[in-house]
Parts: C-alpha cells; sequence; structure tokens
C-alpha cells in the first residue's frame, strides 16, 4: 500500500510539472472600467496559444501584435486612447479558448478580441463573443466553417469578423504556380491523410479544373511515415506537370529530402507548414533547394507598411517571422484601430458598420470583409499571397512578378 | 522493377525498424515491464547530436557517439531512480513511463523549445543501380545499424553479461538461484536498450526531423514489431521488423498509401488472433 | 550454527505472512518446514534468500548479517534454494545448468568444471538427459535438475521448497536418496514439504509455521504429539488421526 501510494505521489509530481511547464504564462490584467474613457487604454484581449501542441505559434503572435500596438500609440492610439494588449494562453484548446475569452470580456473587460489559432476554439469563442457584443476579429483560424457559421446568422454575429485567409485562399496561394510559372497542365497532390489536407486537396482540385488543369494522381500519406518511395513512384508513374504537396507536418521533411535524392523531373510547390518554416530549411542543405511554397506575407514592398514591419521586427526580436503568425495578428489589431478611427466613435455597430463596408490596409494588401459572412476577401487588389522558392537556404520570391526576386530557378533534372 | 525498387527501400527502412525495436524487446524479455517512455530516448538521441552537431559543430561521429553515450548513462539512472521501486507492479511501470516520457517531453520543449528541427545529411546524394535508386544517407544508416544489430547479437552469445542476460530473460528465479545480480543485469539491460534507441535516433534525424514528440511513433512501431515477433525473441523481433517495413512499402504502393499503417496493424491482429504469442514467440527468452 | 533468524516479520499491505520469526539452523543440521497452507513458508524461505526484504527482523548466515544483501550475494556465500515450482532455462541443456551454477562457485578456480558437472550429474541421475534442453524434461526430471543446479553454486546450506511435491513413489524415494546423500556431504538442509512422510523420517529437527508464526519445533516425535500442532493442521481431530497422515 505504501509503495503504490508513493508511486501515485511521484506520478501526480510529474503530472503536474508537465501542467506547470504547460500553462506558464498567464496575463496579468487592469482593473477598473475602461468603458469610453478617453483616459483609459483601449484593451484587445488576445486569445492565442502559448503552450499545447501549437505553443510555438503564441510567441511570434504577441511580438507582431506589440509592433501594431506600438505604432497605433505613436499616431495618437485609438481615437486618442492608448492600446492595451491582454494576451491568454488559450493552449489551442477549445475550453480554455472559451474560458479564456470569458476572463477577458468580465473579469478584464476588453473592448475587443483578437486570435485564435485553431478552427475549433474559434467556433466557440465566437459564441461568447456575440453573447457579450464584444467585436471578435478572427485571426488564423482558417475553416471554412467559420464563415459559414457567420453567414447564417450574421446579425447574431455582427462584430465577428475573419481576418485569416479562408481554405480556398491557402489553395488560391498556389494556383499562380500551376497556371502563370510552370503553365502546367496536370497536377499530382501529394498530402497527409488529414481532415485538412484532404480539404485543401478538394479546393485545390475545383480551383485547378477551372483553370483547365487536370489531377493526374494523388496520395494521402500516413502522418508518421518516413519512407516515400511508394509515393515518389507513383508521381513518376502518373507523371504530372507539377506536384502540389500537402505534406505540412513532420512528415514533409524526409518526404522532400527523399524527392530530392530521387531527382522527380518535376517542380514541387507546398502549401504552408513545416517546410515552410526557415528554421526547418537552415539544416537541410541542398536537399531543401528547388522546393517552392506560398506564403501569405514576405518582406516585400507588398504595401507600403510590409518592409517597414519586417525591418521593425527582424531588429526587435532578431528572427525573421514566418510570414502567417505575426502578419495577421498585427493586421487584426490594424483593422480594429484603423475602423474605429474611420467610425469617428467606439461605438460597436458603428464599428461593426464600418468593417462591413469600408477597406483597411494591412501588411498583406487590402482587407475588403464579405458583406454575409464576414471573410478577407482574396485576390488581386484584395489579400494576396506570395510564391517563393529556397534556394541555398533562402526564399526566393518568384510571384507576384512586381515584387520576384528571380524567375523559378528551375532544377537540371527537370523534363 | 518496381517491385524490386519497393523491396529494396523496405529492407533499407527495415534495419532501422529492427535497431530501434531490439532495444524494446530486450528490455521486456529482461525486465518483464512495458517501458512506455522507451521513446524518449529516441527523441533524447535526436537532440543530443542536434545539440552537438548544430550547436557545438562537432562532427557526426563524435556527436552520434556522445549521444549515445548519455542516452547509456541516463537510461542507467531512470532503471535505478524511477523503475527499480515498483518493478514488480505492472500497471504503475506503465503509469510511471508514461508520465515520465511525457514530462520529458515538456522538459524538452522547455530546454530546446517546440519547433522542428532538422540535420544535414552526412550522406548526400542517390546512387542509381540499373534504374534502382539508393539513397546514400539511408543506406549508410542502414549499414551502421546492421553492424550495431550484428554486435548485440554477438554479444548476446558470447560474452558473460550477454549470457547473464539471456538467463535472466529465460528464467528469472533460476538466474537467481544461479548467483546471477538479476537487478545489475536488468539495469545494464534498460541502458543498453535507451542506447539502441538513442542509435536509432542518430542515424534517423540526418532522414527525419527533429521534435519533442518525434519519440511515440516509433514507440508504436517497435511495440507492434515486439508483439509480432512474440514478445521478447530477438530472432522474431529482427524478422518482424523487416516484415513491418516490407508491408508497409509495399502495401503503400500497391493497394493505398494511405493504408500503409493500418495494413502492418491488420497483420499483427491477424497474427495475434491466428498465434496469440507471435510469430517466435513460446516464452524462449532472448 | 550456520543461520539464525531474528525476529523476521513480512507485511504486505495490511496483511501479515511472517510475524516476528526467530530460528537458528546449525551446521549440517537437516531441518524440516511444516505448516498449513497460506501459513508463510515460501514466504520465510524468500525472506532468507533474499527474494523479498523483511519488514522487520534480520538475517544471519555463518555469522555475517546478509539481510541488506542481494540474491545473488547470498548465492555467492553458499545459500542455495530450490522453488516449489521448478524454474529451469527452458533453452539451456541440462549440462548447461550445472555450468551456469559452477560459475558462481567459490571453488571453481580449484576444479575441473567437466568433472564436476558429470559428479553433479551423477549424483543426481541425470547424466544420460545431459545434453537435453529443459523444456523436454518431465517434472520428476526438473525437481532433480533444480536441486543438481543448486549445489553446482557450491552451497553449505540448501533451502528445499517441497521438492517431492506433484512426484510419484519412485521419483519421491530417488530425491530423498539425493538429499540424504547432500546431508552426508556437510550441507545443511532446510526443508519445506506437504508430504510429511518423506521428511519425518528424514528430519532431526521440526518447525511448524502457523499464520506466520511459530507455533512448536521439536524432534519429529515431539511434533506429532503436540496438540497445538494437531488442533492447527486438523482442526477438532486427535492426535491420532495426524499419525496416521504422518
Amino acid at each position: 500500500m505504501v509503495k503504490r501510494n508513493k508511486l501515485f505521489a511521484v506520478a501526480m509530481v510529474l503530472f503536474l510539472l508537465v501542467g506547470t511547464l504547460g500553462c506558464s504564462s498567464q496575463s496579468q490584467s487592469g482593473s477598473g472600467d475602461s468603458k469610453d474613457n478617453p483616459k483609459q487604454p483601449y484593451k484587445i484581449g488576445l486569445l492565442i496559444p502559448m503552450s499545447g501542441d501549437a505553443g510555438d505559434h503564441g510567441q511570434i503572435m504577441i511580438d507582431g501584435a506589440k509592433i501594431a500596438q506600438e505604432e497605433i500609440n505613436a499616431a495618437g492610439g485609438i481615437l486618442g486612447r492608448q492600446v492595451e494588449l491582454i494576451p491568454f494562453d488559450s493552449a489551442a484548446n477549445t475550453e480554455k479558448g472559451v474560458t479564456g475569452a470569458k476572463k477577458l470580456i468580465e473579469q478584464d473587460k476588453v473592448d475587443a478580441l483578437v486570435g485564435t489559432y485553431r478552427t475549433g476554439v474559434a467556433l466557440a469563442v465566437m459564441d461568447v463573443a456575440a453573447d457579450a457584443k464584444i467585436p471578435f476579429l478572427i485571426s488564423m483560424a482558417a475553416s471554412d466553417e467559420i464563415r459559414n457559421k457567420i453567414g447564417k446568422d450574421n446579425s447574431y454575429y455582427k462584430y465577428v469578423f475573419k481576418v485569416a485567409p479562408d481554405v480556398a485562399d491557402y489553395t488560391a496561394n498556389l494556383l499562380p504556380f500551376l497556371t502563370d510559372i510552370t503553365k502546367a497542365k496536370t497536377y499530382y497532390y501529394a498530402a497527409e491523410n488529414t481532415a485538412w489536407a484532404k480539404q485543401l486537396g478538394s479546393v485545390m482540385k475545383k480551383q485547378a479544373e477551372a483553370a483547365g488543369i487536370k489531377l493526374v494522381g494523388e496520395a494521402y500519406v500516413d502522418t508518421s511515415a518516413t519512407e516515400f518511395t511508394a509515393t515518389i513512384m507513383d508521381i513518376k508513374k502518373a507523371n504530372p506537370d507539377v506536384v502540389v504537396c500537402g505534406i505540412i507536418t513532420a512528415p514533409g521533411v524526409p518526404f522532400a529530402k527523399q524527392y530530392y535524392d530521387a531527382k522527380v523531373p518535376v517542380p514541387m510547390v507546398v502549401t504552408s507548414g513545416v517546410l515552410t518554416i526557415p528554421n526547418t530549411i537552415k539544416n537541410m542543405g541542398a536537399q531543401s533547394d528547388y522546393i517552392s511554397f506560398g506564403l501569405f506575407n514576405i518582406d516585400k514592398p507588398i504595401t507600403d507598411l510590409t518592409v517597414p514591419f519586417w525591418e521593425k521586427f527582424q531588429e526587435k526580436y532578431g528572427y525573421r517571422g514566418t510570414g502567417f503568425n505575426e502578419v495577421k495578428t498585427y493586421d487584426s489589431i490594424r483593422i480594429l484601430a484603423e475602423a474605429i478611427n474611420k467610425a469617428g466613435s467606439f461605438d460597436k455597430d458603428a464599428l461593426a458598420k464600418t468593417l462591413e463596408t469600408e477597406q483597411f490596409k494591412g501588411l498583406a494588401g487590402t482587407y475588403k470583409f464579405d458583406e454575409t459572412d464576414h471573410q478577407a476577401k482574396w485576390g488581386e487588389g484584395y489579400v494576396n499571397g506570395v510564391l517563393a522558392e529556397w534556394k541555398d537556404g533562402k526564399a526566393q520570391v518568384i510571384w507576384p512578378e512586381n515584387v520576384r526576386d528571380s524567375a523559378l530557378i528551375r532544377a537540371p533534372w527537370w523534363k | 522493377m518496381a517491385f524490386i525498387q519497393l523491396v529494396i527501400s523496405g529492407v533499407l527502412q527495415g534495419g532501422l525498424y529492427a535497431l530501434i525495436a531490439l532495444g524494446l524487446t530486450l528490455t521486456l524479455g529482461v525486465m518483464r515491464i512495458t517501458d512506455l517512455s522507451y521513446g524518449v530516448y529516441y527523441t533524447l538521441g535526436a537532440y543530443f547530436s542536434f545539440f552537438f552537431i548544430i550547436k557545438l559543430g562537432f562532427n557526426f561521429v563524435l556527436a552520434g557517439i556522445l549521444s549515445v553515450v548519455l542516452a547509456f548513462l541516463i537510461g542507467l539512472l531512470v532503471e535505478r531512480l524511477l523503475l527499480r521501486r515498483i518493478i514488480s507492479d505492472e500497471l504503475s511501470v506503465m503509469i510511471l513511463t508514461f508520465a515520465f516520457a511525457y514530462a520529458l517531453e515538456e522538459i524538452i520543449v522547455f530546454v530546446w523549445g517546440s519547433p522542428f528541427r532538422t540535420l544535414p545529411p552526412y550522406a548526400i546524394g542517390t546512387l542509381n543501380i540499373g534504374g534502382i535508386l539508393l539513397e546514400k544517407q539511408r543506406l549508410v544508416s542502414f549499414a551502421v545499424a546492421v553492424v550495431l544489430i550484428v554486435l548485440v547479437l554477438l554479444f548476446l552469445k558470447k560474452t558473460r553479461f550477454g549470457k547473464a542476460l539471456r538467463m535472466v530473460s529465460q528464467q528469472q528465479h533460476g538466474a537467481y538461484l544461479v548467483g546471477i545480480d538479476v537487478q545489475l543485469i536488468q539495469r545494464l539491460t534498460f541502458a543498453v536498450g535507451s542506447f539502441l534507441a538513442a542509435s536509432a535516433a542518430v542515424l534517423l534525424s540526418p532522414i527525419y526531423l527533429v521534435y519533442p514528440a518525434m519519440g511515440w511513433s516509433p514507440l508504436l512501431k517497435a511495440f507492434g514489431i515486439v508483439i509480432l515477433g512474440g514478445m521478447g525473441s530477438v530472432k522474431g523481433t529482427i524478422i518482424a521488423a523487416f516484415a513491418l517495413a516490407l508491408i508497409e512499402v509495399l502495401s503503400s504502393y500497391y493497394i493505398n498509401q494511405s493504408l500503409s499503417q493500418v495494413s502492418f496493424f491488420v497483420v499483427l491482429i491477424l497474427v495475434i488472433l491466428i498465434r496469440p504469442s507471435g510469430l517466435f514467440g513460446n516464452r524462449e527468452g532472448v | 550454527m550456520v543461520l539464525e533468524a531474528r525476529g523476521l516479520t513480512k507485511r504486505f499491505g495490511g496483511l501479515v505472512a511472517v510475524s516476528d520469526v526467530s530460528l537458528t539452523i546449525n551446521q549440517g543440521e537437516f531441518v524440516g518446514l511444516i505448516g498449513p497452507n497460506g501459513a508463510g513458508k515460501t514466504t520465510l524461505f524468500n525472506l532468507l534468500t533474499g527474494f523479498h526484504r523483511p519488514s522487520a527482523g534480520t538475517v544471519v548466515f555463518k555469522g555475517e548479517d546478509i539481510t541488506g544483501l542481494k540474491t545473488s550475494g547470498r548465492v555467492h556465500l553458499g545459500l542455495a534454494r530450490t522453488f516449489q515450482i521448478v524454474q529451469p532455462f527452458p533453452e539451456l541443456t541440462v549440462s548447461e545448468h550445472v555450468q551456469v551454477g559452477l560459475l558462481t562457485n567459490k571453488r571453481k578456480k580449484q576444479i575441473n568444471v567437466q568433472q564436476e558437472i558429470e559428479e553433479i550429474l551423477n549424483a543426481v541421475g541425470l547424466v544420460e538427459k545431459s545434453n537435453d534442453l529443459a523444456k523436454h524434461l518431465s517434472l520428476g526430471q526438473l525437481k532433480r535438475l533444480e536441486i543438481a543446479r543448486a549445489m553446482a553454486t557450491g552451497p553449505s546450506m540448501i533451502l528445499l521448497d517441497e521438492p517431492f511435491g506433484g512426484l510419484g513413489q519412485h521419483e519421491i524415494a530417488a530425491i530423498q536418496e539425493l538429499i540424504t546423500d547432500l546431508q552426508h556431504k556437510g550441507v545443511t538442509i532446510l526443508i519445506i514439504e506437504h508430504v510429511l512422510k518423506a521428511i519425518m523420517n528424514l528430519c532431526q529437527r521440526v518447525i511448524v509455521l502457523n499464520e506466520g508464526r511459530i507455533l512448536a519445533q521439536g524432534t519429529p516425535e515431539e511434533i506429532i504429539n503436540n496438540p497445538e500442532v494437531v488442533g492447527a493442521y486438523l482442526g477438532k481431530t486427535d492426535s491420532g488421526q495426524l499419525k496416521k497422515v504422518l
């Protein structure tokens, strides 16, 4: 009995240790009612993952948000009120997200919410925000479930807007690689066996077919796969003009390495994920060469905010952003500030009206929200992405043409 | 042609699976425990070699040796400090090793952060032998894995420690009765298991990724292999490892790529239904 | 005095399996340990040989306190045992069993291993089986193999746990003879046995364990006539009936 008790004590200590290390970041809250008092700061609650499996994204988001805060405050704040950020660790977990939203709204009395990395968290927090009539800008969660939910009842979700790209935007981001850059007639989709990658695959197929490009083969590999001979042989057999890669987690790296070593004569473009992160690429050597990939933002003059932002980011934090987390958080906060300034009051209905009708400048282009489902529009003149290619460990921008570093660099063994 | 290519790729992969599963089979046979933290030593091996190669700039050989030696020492400590007291209580061992694996994963996140890391390959390029492609990196890793496996087998057959280990695995009480220090053998075997898991990681990290949760997938595969091979049979484990790799690569080409993992577990379930003790298991020990 | 236990106690959770047992065994003595099922006999063996740590008490062997010593260490000191349920190495041959036992034998520097193996196998009557794998032996052969392996470690004392259990008359006689030989060679013997008849003729002294405590000890004759022992064994029946059983 004693022995057993001791064991459970040890086990409990270990579990607690996991818990404490996991949720080390709580916010310090400001007190007092801030509503509409010009002396009081304008409080924005950031619901972001700082622990759990998406934990490393949170800090990047905060780093992006801080730059937006500084810029807005330096320019006089939001109608004279300084911006204050109150982060909460949602751990990319629905339950914690809801708790966090309630805590931010009820205890910290925030004026608006920004964030959520996971769709599930966004879908739950939407209701909390709508009930409390708190503006909520969804910065990262992508699934089209979100805009469908807003579209079905947009008077209830009046203050919820989706800054994050839609699923279709992820693939629309890659499409110019097939249409403009390689003039492909066929493509092969190599992806992970996950709901997300399958969703991407079916949207991609629609967009490609609309552009007259045929899907000639697809592979959904297991997320724990490490050996891709079968996939590569299947690609060779299908002989497509382009490989679109939707392997965005761990197997992406061994796949890319094997793809390189096998000298498959077909250009490959990758959607967001492990192969688009500089840290991953850093030690891959030549094996990362000739991989093209879609990005939501990079340090090119996409709008006049973009290059200064990336310079500030690099200078302040000493690392490169991902082109997504920090960009979308920054843009969300800028949009919020710009909309209130444009509306000329802190009235929430005026804010909602402005968000629905006006356009807003961000790092990734011009934000214009759909009047029905509040999804930021994608494409020329709106928000748009870039395509880049890894060469010698550096991302060379290859699209759009007005900001590119070079044309597509062709591997010697491509057909 | 396609078939030959697939079989060769499967064999190369199988050698590494065998290396990973070998350590688990030894611990299982000698200690009679279900060690759910086995994957931790794989993860640690990868992080150690990342640290030595990228942060300290050591060469691969030195980094690899240091990594596996460290894993061996950690194995010794864990056995002594955590497992020894509860070794006879199967449930406690499972809970404790599971908790330990999670705690260590969080510690790794704390120390090294959670982003994906990569290591440069130490052999770049591909051999093309009559249309059959052989990646040099995988060839080198396979060769080293085979050498390690052969060394372990010789060690089991020839050395005094190896013989004692086999006796403990065959009959623990009997081993006590002839004066074998069973606890010492168990401790060393556990450390050898940690060493083998870490060496697999050293060989595979230039091919794969390094990240905190990387140990779970090899743990699952190693368990599948060990069960298929007959719980504690070295011969069975090695054969099952190659079988797993071949089933994965062949089924994903000829059936469906998303079924590569499923097909192995289907085979595993069938084998267990027909032969509950696995392919080579009748509790013969190592 | 070879072996001495003082105040040995073993608790498993709330259950006290062995309670404050003190006993001494003298050099060359042949002692029987009897008692009803669940009396704590095997637990006591486990405490004496180091398979269990006692909750309280000490064990002294040849003048040395071995309470904290591992089983392997006790074997090296010359304290051997067998198990009630045989524990052979299934994949080793009969002669290999003896060989591994000899590895721990303190005298191994001075002995001819081959000759020693032959002698031991001769003594236990397994010479013809010397190249057979243990997993192919019969129960009686395994029981003898178990003793052979214990003998090979060069013990000055052997603890035998039900060596006759599950055997026929013929096998029992063979093992009785084997044990008597051992005693003649000067090995001290402590034996647990259910087949009381088989040891009553051999033992110089019998210790009776009941509910974890020593109930009585004495010569076989004294034990048979001890009413407490009779009660423990047979409930309310008389000693005449016990005599019949014995």
